[in-house]
């Protein structure tokens, strides 16, 4: 390899920081195969093309679905299986892509095509009349129980039947077309795909040496090595896993090229080494575990992961004091046999951060240490082996709580009854309280966890933030709330006191259409009904009892 | 006439607005007003249940004493099942706080039955009360036209269900309703109120029923498409919510009608939708649009006020109007000011109008187009601004002048349930914004020419990122209320579920 190409590739790796090298249309077919990570789903695609099925991939920008595409191509093209490919969709009109597609079906070859949402849905749209493309318009817009795109991920088994029954309906051109949506893919969280990138990525930045001539005066210790060293680390690794997950659960999503940015911002601050000495800064402001919480550090994902969890902000009884002191801790310290005693907060918070990547300790262990409970519990929701029964009861009553704080904890009804609370006021503002006249049994509602449909063969890992609280037998367009994070933390939050009033407002709407669709399935009748007040002014919940026959009021003191 | 008997508030303002409008904005109303105006005159007539109101009006006693006379005369007369529910109420104060407080929701609730609004549910909860100065009345009359008319009918229904069930008349489904059941007064026929004017032009229709009006028509369109996507949960358990995104609808109107009362029927005032809180060019010309509104209000009520002058000057009734001599002799001795300051105000104003204009017919109309506001406690920019501010339109606390246009995610909820119709595929947010503007002159992001349309009315324009990120906030909004998907590319698809 020259030295112009030796540069290019260093160029192209450390573009990739700032996501324009991450886009696949402009890399070099050798660039985009050293960051190429071969995944399940790479080879479910090429199988289901030479199967003769048509393949759309969409997603959001920087998915990889062009990158995916390419690598498809190439294997195809190697194994001599003919096809036709449209990567470039948003720079091709409707009629172009569709026509494209007929002279694939007319040559007998499969189709692949990387497209983004908004333009699929236009494509489908455009597709409308046209007979031979019937199931692809279906595939997008027909009613969500069937619809392709709405039943890519799953939450209950009837569900899929419905879907697997629309598809048999169908025929076999059902099965002639898949749609694989990228913007699932548990891009975070899937460690077949996560480590062996940042093997590969580590792989270049290793190669990555310094001409003599232009080190400044200062280096004496290359950074970009440490954190080669670093990040190859399977302690390090591990522990990076645990908080890409933590950010995953809390609902922020990530594409490849966000995640391909991460790590080479961790490894080289996405500059080279005469740059990385610039601004005052030194060897440890240029460390993997500063650079994860580099303020400086552009992207959706850093600001996510400094927003969930930084370790140099969380209190860890545990250990602070000794790295305060200087006194040993459980730790495999990279490139180092033992750490100095910080000399002031800042560099005692870069040695927390250091530490919890360097730790000997469980990810698990070292979370559960500094987390809260409630983030405990949530991630309890994802854990299948669960009680789910009694899961959904704690949901219940936690909701129950929400509209009615002063409840009587003991009475059990507030965990197998969800009220279906509701206020009533003409003018916005702040209600006097709730009041209760229906309820529906926590015996038919189920907890769902999202799973990618069987038609797609377990052919990648889906983003899991969320758990779906919904009627039994949930089809969609039924009654469900969606449980994240920010759903169980004001639930939480609740149960342990805070008031409605200060509750996000969205919280409360969400909430509220769930228990406004639950009425349509409960009836609105009964003899003697009774209301039940939950009155935050006076702090408590009074019932009232009305015979509609004798139209009187029943019990009272 | 005698001198002295023109009384400057009913020839200059009343007379107008009812011969105009069709209602009468010139007290503060709240919403609660509202839907008890609205209903009263969707259910033909009003209960004023004083058994009711011993137990919401919290300084009663349910049942009265010997020397409570003017009550007590009525208590022996009610029938066993009422006795028996104000004396449960005067034993179970807890209970009674339910009604009390549920129906004082609105903080309308006063001493006087016939004064007061409820945080209504039903046509027995209807009072004579009078603070939606019959707007009630101008909207049943657009609710009610032509043989379709699912609004309307959808409030009839919910309004007058029974006790029990039946095969005409639905049962009470919600907690208000049946809360009040034991003290309902079944047997007692609903009073008319009486409307001493007719209803004004602005109503008229076309022979194919459809009404002249673009504004009144498009209000007409957002409540029968909100009807149609209540009607199934409606008729289920979500009453209540059906009964709220209608009365905040009817508010929504109101404010809608009342502000463009200056404007061709061509043109609707902008209200630009501030909803990005760090978006500073955006907020300045939002209370730019806003102050639109006074400008609105007043050219509507200078123009029919000029056209008075001229009318009294043509026929001569009281002298002539159209010089100075006359014009002053009319303030200080024609016109009854019912108020020495007025008097002083009125030649102050008009001695300063003389200095910058020759023609006194316009001078004294401009001074009596001031003097409005100065007669009446509330002229129609304030009664619009109050009601803009309970229903979620327009923003709480700042400075009078200086309020923007927001959208309180209820609100958000009813437009969006006003503007889809039944059965339609998703709509786009570009598509959304197009119809709100058409229809109701709503701008927020999402046409490409905003400014355009702003500097049509001079409104400084807005920075194109700031008004990216505006429509970003409102995708959100809806998104986080279950009413829009967001997909990749910033496409946002809006439907309402049903």
């Amino acid at each position: 390899m020259d030295n112009h190409q030796k540069v290019s590739l260093e160029e192209y790796f450390l573009d990739l920081y700032n996501g324009h090298s991450g886009i696949a249309e402009k890399a070099s077919e050798d660039n985009r195969a050293r960051i190429h990570v071969d995944t399940l789903l790479e080879s479910k695609i090429t199988e289901w093309l030479r199967a003769g099925r048509d393949v759309i991939l969409t997603g959001s920008p920087g998915d990889g679905k062009t990158h995916l595409l390419q690598q498809v191509k190439a294997d195809m093209e190697q194994r001599g299986r003919e096809l036709q490919t449209e990567q470039d969709a948003s720079q091709k009109t409707g009629e172009e892509i569709l026509l494209k597609w007929k002279m694939a079906q007319a040559q007998g070859m499969p189709f692949l095509l990387a497209i983004n949402h908004a333009p699929l849905r236009g494509l489908a749209e455009l597709a409308k009349d046209d007979p031979q493309f019937k199931v692809f318009h279906d595939a997008i817009f027909s009613n969500p129980s069937k619809s392709e795109i709405t039943s890519f991920v799953l939450y209950s088994k009837e569900q899929w039947v419905e879907f697997e029954k629309s598809q048999q309906a169908q025929g076999s051109k059902a099965n002639a077309l898949m749609i694989a949506n990228l913007t699932h893919r548990a891009t975070l969280t899937d460690k077949k795909f996560v480590l062996p990138l940042i093997e590969k990525l580590v792989g270049i930045a290793s190669n990555m040496t310094c001409v003599e001539r232009d080190l400044p005066p200062d280096c004496t210790r290359c950074p970009i090595q440490y954190n080669v060293k670093a990040l190859s680390n399977g302690v390090v690794q591990k522990h990076l896993l645990a908080i890409l997950e933590l950010v995953a659960r809390r609902g922020h999503r990530a594409t490849v090229r966000d995640l391909i940015a991460l790590i080479v911002y961790m490894l080289t601050r996405g500059v080279d080494c005469k740059e990385l000495w610039q601004e005052e800064r030194d060897f440890s402001d240029n460390s993997y575990y500063n650079l994860a919480y580099d303020p400086d550090a552009r992207g959706k994902l850093f600001e996510a992961i400094r927003e969930v969890f930084d370790p140099g902000n969380f209190a860890d009884t545990a250990v602070d004091l000794d790295l305060w002191n200087g006194s040993k801790v459980d730790a495999t310290w990279i490139d180092e046999e033992t750490v100095s005693q910080p000399a002031n907060l800042d560099a005692l918070r870069s040695l927390k951060r250091r530490y919890f990547f360097e730790s000997n300790e469980k990810s698990k262990v070292l979370l559960k240490r500094v987390l809260s409970k409630t983030e405990s519990r949530f991630n309890d929701l994802f854990n299948e082996e669960q009680d789910m029964r009694r899961e959904v009861e704690n949901l219940v009553e936690q909701i129950n709580l929400f509209y009615a704080p002063h409840a009587n904890k003991e009475d059990y009804s507030y965990r197998s009854q969800l009220r279906l609370w509701n206020s009533h006021r003409y003018s916005v503002g702040s209600v006097p309280g709730y009041f209760a006249l229906r309820f529906y049994s926590a015996e038919n509602l189920e907890l769902y966890q999202p799973s990618l449909n069987p038609k797609y063969e377990n052919a990648m890992e889906i983003h899991r933030d969320h758990v779906l609280l919904g009627t039994r037998y949930w089809l969609p367009g039924d009654p469900s709330l969606r449980i994240d994070w920010e759903m169980f933390q004001a639930l939480a939050n609740a149960a342990n006191g805070t008031p409605i009033d200060v509750q996000p407002y969205h919280i409360l709407r969400r909430l509220d259409l769930f228990l406004q669709q639950l009425g349509l399935l409960v009836s609105n009748y009964a003899p003697i009904e009774t209301i039940e007040w939950s009155d935050h002014a006076r702090r408590n919940v009074v019932r009232l009892r009305v015979n509609r026959n004798e139209r009187q009021y029943e019990g009272g003191s | 006439m005698h001198k002295l008997d023109f009384d400057f508030r009913k020839e200059f303002f009343e007379d107008i607005v009812k011969s105009k409008l069709g209602y009468t904005p010139w007290i503060v109303a709240a919403p609660s007003h509202m839907a008890n105006g609205l209903f009263r005159e969707i259910v033909g007539g009003y209960c004023n249940n004083e058994v009711q109101h011993r137990v919401v009006n919290a300084k009663t006693k349910p049942v009265p004493d010997v020397n409570d006379h003017r009550f007590y005369k009525k208590y022996i007369e009610l029938s066993k099942q009422q006795k028996t529910a104000l004396k449960f109420m005067q034993d179970n104060s807890a209970q009674r706080q339910i009604l009390s407080q549920t129906f004082r929701a609105d903080k309308t609730v006063f001493t006087g039955v016939g004064t007061s609004s409820y945080t209504l549910s039903h046509a027995q909860h209807t009072t004579n009360d009078n603070h939606d100065r019959d707007f009630g009345r101008w909207l049943t009359h657009v609710l009610q036209q032509g043989e379709k008319r699912p609004a309307y009918k959808l409030l009839y229904s919910l309004l007058t269900q029974g006790v029990t069930r039946s095969a005409d008349v639905p049962p009470m489904s919600d907690a208000l309703s049946l809360m009040t059941l034991p003290l309902m007064q079944w047997d007692i026929e609903p009073k008319q109120r009486k409307y001493d004017y007719d209803l004004p032009a602005n109503l008229t229709y076309t022979t194919s029923g459809s009404f002249i009006s673009p504004l009144i028509t498009a209000i007409r369109i957002a409540f029968d498409r909100l009807a149609e996507n209540d009607h199934d949960s409606a008729m289920r358990n979500g009453k209540l919510d059906a009964l709220r995104r209608m009365t905040t609808l009817a508010c929504f109107s109101f404010y809608l009608h009342l502000i463009n009362i200056g404007e061709p029927p061509s043109r609707k005032l902008p209200l630009l939708l501030y909803l990005e809180r760090n978006s500073r060019t955006i907020k300045r010309s939002s209370q730019e649009s806003y102050r639109l509104v006074r400008q609105s209000t007043d050219r509507f009520l200078y123009n029919e006020i000029r056209d008075k002058v001229v009318e009294l000057d043509a026929h001569g009734q009281f002298g002539r109007w159209d010089n100075q001599f006359d014009i002053q002799r009319h303030i200080q001795e024609t016109i009854n000011w019912h108020r020495a300051k007025l008097k002083v105000d009125c030649q102050t104003f008009y001695d300063g109008y003389r200095t910058t204009t020759n023609n006194e017919i316009d001078a004294i109309a401009h001074t009596f187009t001031d003097m409005v506001g100065m007669a009446f406690s509330e002229t129609p920019a304030t009664v619009a601004r109050a009601l803009g501010v309970k229903i979620g339109l327009l923003t709480r606390g700042d400075r009078r002048e200086n309020k923007a246009y927001e959208l309180h995610p209820d609100l958000l909820e009813v437009l969006v349930r006003a503007t889809i119709p039944v059965g339609e595929e998703p709509w786009s947010i570009q598509k959304l914004a197009l119809y709100w503007y058409d229809q109701f002159g709503i701008l927020f992001g999402g046409l490409g020419d905003e400014n355009q349309k702003l500097a049509e009315w001079e409104i400084a324009p807005i920075d194109v990122n700031e008004l990216k990120r505006n429509e970003q906030s409102l995708a959100q909004q809806l998104e986080l209320s279950g009413y829009a998907q967001s997909y990749a590319d910033g496409v946002v698809l809006v439907s309402v579920k049903r």
